[in-house]
């Protein structure tokens, strides 16, 4: 089952710095909304383990994430991989920085994940949902690290 | 996992204390074991049966403190102190019970896989409603799936059962 | 007095009401198996990390496609050609092909521990592109199984009559675009389960529900690399099968190398139902494309062309068998002669295919059924009558490709079908509520259910395999006590053989059938059996009845002989019966008769006094019963490939809700005809199972992949299958023709032939013909329907010159 997202937010810090963060796991990954750790595999390649589930089915799933193209400042893009509860998924991310009117930066970002095994067939109605909701969380996150308090931002 | 956390299979085992059948017994269980897996298991009274794992075919069910639930989502330790009725309770005194005696005569059962549940479901439903209708047998099983009757024969039989039963 | 035509309360019953049945998985073992499978439809395993779990305690071991390897050789296949070269294992070794294929398993002390022990096995897998539909894997760009080089497992044509000469004569012409019939499956409601002890004498105990012991045997002793005396199999009560549980040997086996590996401690495999929707069988998928219909001036049919594509999942585990089975009802219940079907078979990264009931038949008839309603639509005539024209009216009939239908009379079926429905009534319902502008719509489905296989339809397949005809055994003995003791070459799953038996048995010794003692389940060690024992391909009736019959006979013959010498009377003067002392046989018009007991004591305890003549009695003897079948000639793919058909019609009338898009069963009714009929109420009850499955399958139960090779429907509540509250009230009805070529003019009918999908079919197209709708796929759901509704096929779909 394949679902893509995709939405923009936009923050107050200068294009480099949100490059130089979205483009290193070690910064970023800690803003995703039930990070467990990190570790870093090479110098492209994280592995992050985060708690996840639906209702009261719950597990941790480990993030094989690597960094795959890498344009700075405006476009990066990752490669992910995962396993989580008897099945599998795969993703693929990646975000284009534009200059905001009025200065900050706005990041336009897509995301693809493919999802195989019983998690389909058990939770397959209920993931857009919940992932809707973990992206909004995590966009609020990289917003509180990237911005003054003012900022706003929407995923969709 | 976080190392704190303890696994499933390494969490102690609770103690609980139940009867079935009319007969009490003291058990400790996983608290993640399940009635239905208790029945079976520790207790060796195999004619509740599983079809399933989400809760939708009723091979298991049994009557909790005069309930009808689905075994296999009940928790064994949820089942503490209380009293549990299974297809190997419903003969007395080596006398069938009318549904049992009446499943058979109207050949309610081809493979028996589902009849256990069936029957526990059919005693739920007399029990509040000693003349139901058609509409309200079927109600009566909805939760519980046969793969071999087609039900047909499973209404007739329950219909018969409440006739004879009434009668008694 | 007759037992057999009487509804006897079956002996069975008497453990299954009380709870006392004993299914495999009610048998306690040692250790546990868990199978971690492949959440892919594709993919490449390049390693496997097992530390984890192995460390566990109470873990005693896990096995890989490594240990398979090692210790298995692949399971025959029955293909010819390259298919012949796909190499089935319990677990992939390099590949997975669908999503829940078996990947490794972890026997450990309790079924939850195995669970957990399988989460930490680590297995990298690269992804690869999976091929889900069958026409598009027969292009063979994504290869399900890479060393064969191809997906066809089997291509063949079935040409009949004069084709091209029919159509140059037709009247009409009617061009019908793609068809399918959807993957489903009877799923029964006991999962698959074994245990199995690799013992120090190096034998194999296994405990299980497989429906077909005698194959499973012969296939899993090579798979073990055991000779096959080694393999012992046992079944008690079955909880249905279906024909699914015919390929369970597969977890079988695996079960077996892990006790091997755990020094011979029991290993239960107790599948759950997740898994069994997953990845135990699925029916047989079928399309059909290019069809062309020669018709006369007055509707009759009398040419059929068209091109059929089989998908049999990701092995071919009792494929391609499927590609030549469908054609014992090549005609279905229609007399047309001129028929050209181009069949294959694909390969495709799905769930396996399993002989589901009414098994590859049923396909064809389906078809068959619509091209009939299709074109009675299309030229405008009712359906009953375009029926009429075209039915077989003269029996025994030989179908163009060799086949005796033994008895039947389709228009006296459909005279009672649409009398227990009141017909006139809905014609003029249906006519109103069609003024009204609402959906309603009436549909007749015949169809047949052949039984007993002529297992020489294997070598149209595949000429190089070694079987034909078909056989079951019996044996039957007077024990000690003088007991009657009857073992049969199969395990029942439902369909009370035990009662049955004992009703033949009762009859032929004039005794009664409590007095009848039926050996409950199946034991290779110790039940007679044949390669072609086994509970599928609707046959016990048969060929089971005809073994102990046979068997009867000579038991008789026996006992008179024993009887003659000892009360010193004449064989012909002596009769069987029932005395104060029980069964005996006695000398007729007088008061010397010998008793059970005393005919078995004088063979087995008090033998002295027996004279030399009666050498060869042994009160115990065994009868092979053999059906008179014929090789068939391959290269015509022509011969007998059935020894019976039974029939059946149903009709249903539906509405459909133009919101919901439900087709709602307003009236059902079913007529059967499967010959003289050995137990009524068993053979009504068949009926309304086989009802049930088919009105399941037609409007709630399917297999939905998604692009990804995901199983959308692999749990019970998404799958649904048919409950109480969907099942209509089904009126029924019987009429007998008996079978010239059965002894007792039965005809075997468990599987029922899917008669409710053609008609749900035939009811939900005549209700939405108006709306400019042919229905050409057997899934009647809401949503199919909605999208049905949106998009009106008419114009695509059928074309009449
Ligand atoms: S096993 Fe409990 S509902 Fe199916
Ligand atoms: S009798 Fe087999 S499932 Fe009901």
């Amino acid at each position: 089952m394949g679902i893509r997202f995709e939405g923009d937010f936009t923050v107050t810090a200068p294009r480099d710095e949100v490059y130089a963060f979205l483009s290193d796991p070690q910064k970023f990954a800690p803003c995703l909304p039930t990070f467990q750790s990190l570790e870093m595999k090479d110098e492209h390649t994280a592995e992050v383990t985060v708690r996840v589930g639906v209702g009261k089915i719950r597990g941790n799933a480990t993030i094989e994430l690597r960094l795959k193209d890498e344009q700075p400042p405006t476009h990066a893009a990752y490669d992910g991989k995962g396993k989580v509860m008897g099945g599998a998924f795969n993703m693929e991310t990646s975000f284009d920085l534009e200059d905001a009117d009025g200065g900050g930066t706005v990041v336009k970002w897509v995301g693809d994940l493919n999802m195989f095994g019983k998690l389909v067939a058990l939770a397959g109605g209920l993931i857009r949902p919940v992932a809707k909701k973990d992206i909004q969380k995590l966009v609020d996150a990289l917003q509180a690290e990237l911005s003054g308090p003012q900022a706003s931002g929407a995923a969709g | 996992m976080s190392t704190t956390e303890l696994a499933a299979h390494e969490v102690p085992k609770v103690a609980i204390e139940l009867s079935v059948n009319g007969k009490r017994y003291r058990r400790e269980v996983e608290p993640r074991e399940l009635l239905v897996q208790f029945l079976r298991e520790e207790l060796r009274l195999t004619g509740t049966h599983i079809g399933c794992d989400t809760t939708y075919c009723g091979a298991c069910t049994v009557l909790l403190n005069g309930e009808p639930v689905k075994s296999c989502t009940v928790l064994a330790v949820q089942a503490d102190g209380g009293e549990v009725l299974t297809v190997e309770g419903l003969e007395q005194d080596g006398q069938l019970h009318p549904l049992q005696a009446a499943f058979s005569e109207h050949h309610g059962l081809q493979c028996g896989y589902c009849t256990p549940g069936m029957l526990m479901s059919a005693y739920a439903l007399l029990e509040r409603n000693p003349k139901p209708s058609r509409k309200e047998i079927r109600k009566g099983i909805q939760g519980n799936v046969c793969r071999c009757t087609g039900y047909h024969n499973i209404f007739e039989a329950i219909e018969a059962a409440a006739a004879a039963m009434r009668k008694e | 007095m007759s037992w057999v035509g009487k509804s006897l309360r079956r002996k069975e019953d008497d453990r299954l009401i009380r709870g006392k049945g004993l299914f495999t998985d009610d048998e306690p073992a040692d250790l546990h198996l868990y199978i971690l499978r492949s959440p892919y439809a594709h993919a490449r395993i390049r390693g496997i990390d097992t530390s984890a779990a192995e460390a566990l305690p109470g873990v005693a071991c896990v096995l890989t496609g490594q240990d398979v390897l090692e210790h298995c050789d692949p399971f025959m296949e029955l293909a010819p050609g390259e298919a012949a070269e796909i190499k089935d294992y319990p677990l992939a070794r390099d590949k997975v092909v669908y999503q829940g294929e078996p990947v490794a398993a972890v026997a450990a002390e309790t079924a939850a521990l195995a669970m957990d022990a399988g989460q930490l096995i680590d297995v990298d897998y690269e992804m690869l592109e999976p091929v889900l539909d069958a026409a598009e894997a027969l292009k063979d760009e994504v290869l399900v199984h890479d060393n064969i080089g191809t997906n066809r497992t089997w291509q063949g044509v079935f040409e009949y009559g004069d084709v091209d000469q029919a159509f140059a004569e037709a009247a009409h012409v009617v061009r019908i675009g793609p068809m399918h019939f959807h993957r489903y499956s009877s799923t029964p409601l006991e999962n698959n389960a074994c245990i199995a002890e690799w013992t120090r004498q190096g034998t194999v105990e296994f405990l299980c529900n497989n429906s077909f012991p005698g194959f499973a045997q012969q296939l899993l002793a090579p798979g073990l690399r055991l000779p096959v005396e080694k393999v012992h199999i046992r079944a008690y009560d079955v909880g249905g099968s279906f024909g699914n549980k015919i390929w369970n040997y597969v977890y079988m086996a695996l079960a077996a190398l892990a006790s091997k590996k755990a020094g011979g401690l029991r290993v239960k495999w107790s599948e759950t139902r997740s898994e069994h929707l997953l990845a135990s069988g699925h029916g047989n998928e079928r399309s059909y494309y290019d069809t062309e219909v020669a018709l006369d001036k007055d509707g009759v049919i009398t040419a059929i062309k068209s091109r059929h594509i089989d998908d049999c999942g990701a092995y071919t585990r009792y494929e391609p068998l499927g590609c030549v089975i469908w054609s014992q009802v090549l005609p279905a219940t229609y007399k047309l002669r001129n028929i050209r079907i181009d069949f294959s078979q694909a390969l495709t990264n799905k769930c396996p295919v399993v002989p589901n009931r009414g098994y590859s038949r049923m396909q064809q008839l389906w078809f068959m059924e619509r091209v009939v309603d299709i074109c009675a639509h299309e030229l405008g005539i009712p359906a009953d009558e375009m029926r009429l024209r075209n039915y077989i009216r003269d029996f025994p009939y030989e179908t163009p490709n060799g086949c005796v239908y033994d008895s039947g009379d389709y228009p006296a079926m459909l005279a009672k079908a649409k009398e227990l429905i009141d017909w006139d009534k809905w014609v003029a319902y249906r006519d109103q509520a069609r003024a009204e502008g609402r959906y309603v719509g009436i549909g007749i489905g015949t169809t047949l259910d052949s039984g007993t296989n002529n297992f020489g339809q294997a070598q149209i397949m595949n000429p190089q395999l070694p079987f034909s005809g078909n056989s079951e055994a019996c044996i039957i003995r007077l024990d000690f006590d003088g007991n009657v003791v009857v073992t049969l070459g199969t395990g029942p799953s439902g369909q009370g053989h035990e009662t049955a038996a004992s009703q033949v048995v009762a009859d032929e010794l004039n005794i009664d059938p409590a007095m009848v003692q039926v050996r409950t389940g199946f034991d290779t060690a110790w039940n007679t059996y044949v390669g072609h024992s086994g509970t599928y391909a609707s046959q016990f009736a048969v060929t089971g009845l005809s073994a102990v019959h046979g068997a009867c006979q000579k038991l008789k013959a026996e006992m008179r002989k024993l009887a003659a010498f000892v009360l010193e009377a004449a064989e012909e003067d002596l009769e069987f019966g029932v005395g104060e002392q029980g069964p005996e046989v006695r000398v007729k018009g007088t008061d010397q008769f010998m008793n059970y007991w005393a005919l078995a004591n004088l063979v087995n305890n008090n033998n002295a006094v027996l004279d030399e003549s009666l050498a060869d009695v042994t009160l115990n003897v065994r009868h092979v019963y053999r059906p008179p079948f014929k090789v068939p000639d391959v290269e015509r793919k022509f011969g007998n490939l059935t020894l019976t058909y039974a029939s059946q019609l149903h009709i249903a009338v539906v509405e459909i809700d133009p919101d919901t898009c439900h087709a709602k069963i307003l009236a059902y009714a079913a007529v059967d005809d499967c010959g003289t009929v050995i137990n009524p109420q068993i053979a009504h009850g068949q009926v309304h199972g086989a009802t049930a499955h088919g009105i399941g399958a037609a409007i709630m139960e399917s297999f939905d992949y998604d692009e990804g090779g995901n199983l959308l429907t692999s749990t019970f509540s998404d799958y649904c299958p048919i409950t109480s509250m969907n099942i209509p009230d089904v009126v029924y009805g019987n009429i007998q023709n008996p079978s010239p070529f059965s002894y007792s003019g039965a005809k075997g009918m468990g599987e029922g032939g899917g008669a409710p999908l053609h008609t749900m079919s035939a009811a939900v197209q005549d209700a939405l013909h108006g709306a400019g709708i042919i229905i050409t796929d057997s899934f009647v759901s809401p949503p199919a329907l909605h999208r049905m509704l949106q998009a009106p096929n008419r114009e695509q779909a059928v074309s009449v010159d």
